[in-house]
């Protein structure tokens, strides 16, 4: 994993590579130096990976829980995208970028208690825990505390 | 000149922006009712062979007790609770979230709905009305 965590600030933030499918939970998230509060995520980058070329449909889904069952616990978001692209191609990279506010504002990022994620085979909620098998699963993650 | 999407709901507008592609921001000012192959082209227009939309807004200030879920379904009629979404996307309780993701609906079909249970189960709209809008690229 890698990771490039700024601790000595107001406000700390948090850029993290992870190789996945299988579900990672309680992804490191930044607190707050003071208020240990939840934290904003403004970036998930997500890309696979193949060994073989292969073009199983999947999911990327993000849960709100540091420990979510997938069989039982639905995906706060839920993403398709294409695995088994090509490793010489690199591939696909999508990601989403995410705002939140309310009637007063819009700001980078929305906030999270705790992160887990996870590459599926299946849409929605799992009926079996049945990750992607075309190869590895790369997530960047960008957060910041905010007071 | 663009094509009128065909039996447009009450609650949903669609505004054209461009014409090739196809480019329309749909607006919902009640997205907790489902809403069944949106968008559509009545015979003898060309049907729509492919929608991808590249943003999402969730509008959710009218419930500050509710988080809600946009659940979108790439099929023309899917059973709420049962058909597992295409895409789900969150939005908290009061607040307004936007997405910049590109989701493509392959086939031609765009049905959704707001609700306030994650993932594929759960058939409960919120109690008060949430504003959707949509930024689409539809292909013929």
């Amino acid at each position: 994993m890698f990771e490039v965590i700024g601790l000595n600030q107001k406000n700390p933030f948090s850029f993290q590579l992870f190789a996945m499918p299988n579900i990672v939970r309680d992804v490191y998230l930044p607190t707050p130096n003071v208020s240990g509060g939840p934290s904003r995520v403004g970036m998930i980058l997500f890309s696979s990976m193949s060994t073989g070329g292969g073009t199983e449909e999947s999911w990327f889904k993000v849960y709100n829980d540091a420990s979510p069952d997938p069989l039982s616990d639905g995906p706060d978001i839920a993403l398709p995208f294409s695995a088994g692209a090509d490793p010489v191609l690199a591939g696909m990279l999508p990601g989403v970028i995410i705002r939140e506010g309310d009637a007063n504002g819009m700001s980078d990022g929305a906030y999270f208690d705790a992160i887990s994620v996870f590459a599926s085979q299946n849409p929605g909620t799992d009926e079996t825990e049945n990750p992607i098998t075309a190869g590895p699963c790369i997530v960047g993650l960008i957060a910041v505390a905010e007071e | 000149m663009a094509t009128v999407f065909s039996g447009l709901p009450a609650g949903v507008n669609v505004f054209n922006v461009a014409t090739l592609p196809l480019s329309n921001i749909l607006e919902d000012t009640n997205a907790g009712v489902l809403r069944k192959d949106v968008l559509y082209h009545a015979p003898p227009a060309p049907p729509i062979v492919t929608i991808q939309i590249v943003g999402f807004r969730i509008d959710n200030t009218l419930n500050p007790g509710q988080d809600v879920w946009l659940k979108l379904w790439r099929v023309a009629d899917p059973t709420v609770g049962v058909t597992a979404p295409h895409a789900i996307l969150r939005c908290r309780a009061g607040k307004i979230t936007e997405y910049a993701v590109q989701v493509d609906f392959g086939g031609g079909h765009l049905s959704y709905q707001v609700l306030i249970t994650p993932g594929t189960k759960g058939t409960t709209a919120p109690t008060n009305a949430v504003r959707v809008a949509l930024a689409c690229l539809v292909s013929e």
